[in-house]
């Protein structure tokens, strides 16, 4: 099954990144500080993501880890799973061929990301950041009794710009606005906002 | 607990319910979420046209009084059962309201089934039934309920499905020979399947589905 098949994926990294975040590297090593953050994340597609996909998605997670090589700048990583959805009757006019009914359309993507952010403004409560790397992508179109699905791996881009705000003794809550570009692949890109709520350790 | 004890329980808790939730993930399903709230979600309406159709030019169309349902594309289809008289009736009589509304007229058949001489376009529709036969297999997860069955426990299904085909002639063509038809439209699932009075009013929004994705089909 696909379905397990990117999960499996997702799990692998995820106990990966982990085992990493756990065991980070000490105050005196090369890292002078590190963060984890688990985050919510909701979705909103844009341009042939939106295309196919016109609904805010509510469905979608996170977990980065990150690693101050200098007070105000980090490098880590980001792995995702965010689900896009829509269910709509939208007829589909390809040529001279229409078709109508009650349609499913679903995108699972799983960013795999390394990322790159500065700091700014006290206690590093402000940053701007980039990821680049591997975005896998599941498409599916169910209409009727019939189903379609396509398997991609994109290279991508993440922008993003966020702010943190330390709550207690090394936990912080974060929110983050992200921009993830899938450069095109099977004459479609994925394309998205990401809105991010985590929480920091 | 003194200040610095409450801090680092904290500090455990938060990163505790992190990995809580992430070891959960693979669980959470969600990843096909889909919320089908009636047989008629499952309906498919397809529709084409012949690009070099020059409908506005015509005015009349013949159909006939009754559907068949092809089973076997040997029986001759007077010889073919016809499908239940309450979804044919939706049938027809939707595809009469919805020509009339285009402007066409109808014109009636010539007794032996044939379509009148000089009859713009001949509307034969028919049924289709189709047994689909699937197998599938519940995700790992529910290794928990069915243990022993490795990561997949299969199941399998068969149900049957009814098709209406609507297509629309030339009548003027060589009946013996193929044709591509000027429009056509494929409705899956609307016999068969359902109560002869569900069925019926599936397949009257079905019919008007199709016509109202061809506009083009106006006699204007």
């Amino acid at each position: 099954m696909r379905t397990t098949n990117a999960r499996c994926w997702w799990a692998i990294a995820t106990a990966m990144a982990l085992l990493i975040t756990v065991l980070r590297p000490s105050a005196d090593a090369w890292a002078k500080d590190s963060w984890g953050i688990f985050n919510y994340e909701m979705s909103i597609p844009t341009s042939d993501t939106g295309d196919f996909i016109d609904e805010t998605s509510f469905r979608g997670i996170g977990l980065e880890g990150r690693w101050f090589n200098t007070r105000n700048t980090s490098i880590g990583y980001s792995l995702d799973w965010n689900v896009l959805h829509e269910k709509t009757g939208d007829a589909i006019t390809v040529n001279n061929v229409t078709l109508s009914g009650t349609q499913d359309r679903t995108i699972n993507t799983f960013p795999f990301l390394v990322t790159a952010h500065r700091y700014m403004g006290p206690e590093n409560r402000f940053f701007a950041g980039l990821g680049g790397g591997l975005y896998y992508a599941e498409r599916r179109f169910d209409i009727g009794i019939f189903s379609f699905d396509s398997e991609e791996w994109h290279f991508g881009v993440a922008p993003e710009i966020g702010v943190s705000y330390e709550i207690d003794y090394d936990v912080r809550a974060v929110l983050a606005v992200r921009y993830n570009y899938g450069f095109e692949k099977s004459d479609s890109t994925l394309t998205y906002w990401t809105l991010k709520l985590g929480i920091g350790w | 607990m003194n200040h610095d004890n409450r801090r680092r329980w904290v500090a455990r808790a938060s990163r505790g319910l992190g990995l809580l939730i992430v070891g959960l993930l693979p669980i959470l399903g969600g990843c096909y979420p889909y919320d089908r709230e009636s047989t008629s979600d499952y309906d498919v309406i397809a529709t084409a046209f012949d690009p070099n159709a020059d409908f506005p030019s015509k005015n009349t169309y013949a159909m006939p009084d009754e559907i068949v349902q092809v089973t076997d594309p040997t029986t001759p289809p007077d010889q073919a059962d016809r499908i239940n008289p309450t979804v044919e009736a939706a049938i027809l009589g939707a595809i009469a309201d919805n020509m009339q509304a285009l402007g066409y007229i109808r014109v009636a058949n010539n007794p032996d089934g044939s379509a009148p001489s000089g009859v713009d376009v001949q509307i034969t529709p028919f049924g289709v039934e189709t047994t689909w036969v699937g197998g599938s297999c519940y995700p790992y997860y529910y290794d928990w309920y069915y243990g022993g069955y490795g990561w997949c426990y299969p199941t399998y299904y068969s149900y049957t499905t009814g098709s209406v085909i609507v297509p629309m002639f030339d009548p003027t063509l060589d009946p013996l020979q193929t044709h591509e038809p000027l429009w056509i439209a494929g409705i899956n699932g609307i016999i068969g399947t359902d109560t002869p009075s569900s069925a019926a009013a599936r397949a009257r929004n079905a019919i008007n589905a199709a016509f109202n994705q061809s506009p083009y089909l106006s006699t204007e």
